[in-house]
């Protein structure tokens, strides 16, 4: 037998053993009333600020975008005053 | 004809552990519309079975049941995402699993004596103590990497096969085998280290 297999029986009696464990139902249900966990709390929170900040960038990209003058638009008055 | 008798025993055993219980069916589409008393029965109906996987992440009665109580607290906030394809007990085990292995992770690895003061050297390997031979276990799987250590818990204590771990843990094969391979070969160095077959009195 060698190190491996040794663990491995050692394994196979663990196998049968029963911890007891004590009636946890009370606790879940307090733990369910107090509100979601803390890791999923806090993830919906960075989402939500997540997408507001690319809510308001869009907002200001389309504002830019529509306000802004054509860097090109500059040249055309001066045509249209050589044309007459 | 006791041969077809067994095969179909055997069959309906598969099929019964491939399906919900309609006990658990009834309580979740319950707890799912707000009651707590339905949740609070599957609870007592399966915590015994979730505290039997979790103790192979803490042996630790005060650190069980707060995984205990971690897993049906998750269950309960992601009941809608269990379809009922697989009987309950297995979604719980998946939780289970998520729970006890951010449990390791969140933990510093410390080097864990090995307990074999509890072990009879005369006992025959298959005469060990059960708490006995777990502690020792645990104490040289504690040893290992959190990856590591998870692959060979499910593989040996929840019969897991590569794809399950994959599939539970969402890593692919190939990381599982690694993992694997390299867990054993660790194990080996530290029992061979440890002179765990001297101490045992199992070397013939």
């Amino acid at each position: 037998m060698d190190e491996l297999e040794a663990v491995e029986r050692l394994v196979r009696r663990a196998r049968q053993e029963r911890p007891s464990a004590r009636d946890v139902t009370g606790a879940v249900l307090a733990g369910i009333r107090a509100g979601r966990p803390a890791a999923v709390l806090s993830l919906s929170v960075v989402a939500a600020v997540a997408s507001l900040a690319a809510a308001v960038v869009l907002a200001l990209a389309i504002h830019t975008l529509s306000a802004g003058a054509d860097p090109q638009a500059a040249l055309f008055p001066v045509v249209e005053v050589a044309q007459p | 004809m006791i041969e077809a008798i067994a095969l179909a025993a055997g069959v309906t055993a598969m099929y019964n552990a491939r399906t919900v219980d309609e006990t658990d069916q009834r309580d979740i589409a319950a707890a799912r519309s707000g009651d707590e008393a339905a949740f609070a029965r599957l609870v007592r109906r399966h915590q015994a079975a979730v505290a039997g996987l979790l103790w192979r992440f803490t042996r630790e009665p005060a650190q069980l049941e707060d995984l205990v109580q971690e897993v049906f607290v998750d269950a309960y906030f992601g009941l809608d995402g269990y379809r009922g394809a697989a009987p309950l007990e297995h979604w719980l085990s998946r939780i289970a699993t998520r729970v006890g292995y951010r449990f390791w992770k969140k933990r510093s690895r410390r080097p864990a004596a090995v307990p074999l003061e509890h072990l009879d050297p005369a006992a025959p390997p298959g005469d060990v103590d059960p708490a006995a031979a777990g502690a020792l276990v645990h104490a040289l799987l504690a040893r290992l990497p959190p990856p590591e250590r998870l692959v060979l818990v499910l593989m040996y204590f929840d019969n897991c096969s590569v794809q399950e771990i994959a599939g539970r843990m969402g890593w692919n094969r190939a990381m599982v085998k690694m993992r694997a391979y390299r867990a054993r070969r660790r194990l080996k160095a530290m029992a061979v280290q440890e002179r765990l077959l001297e101490k045992l009195g199992w070397t013939s």
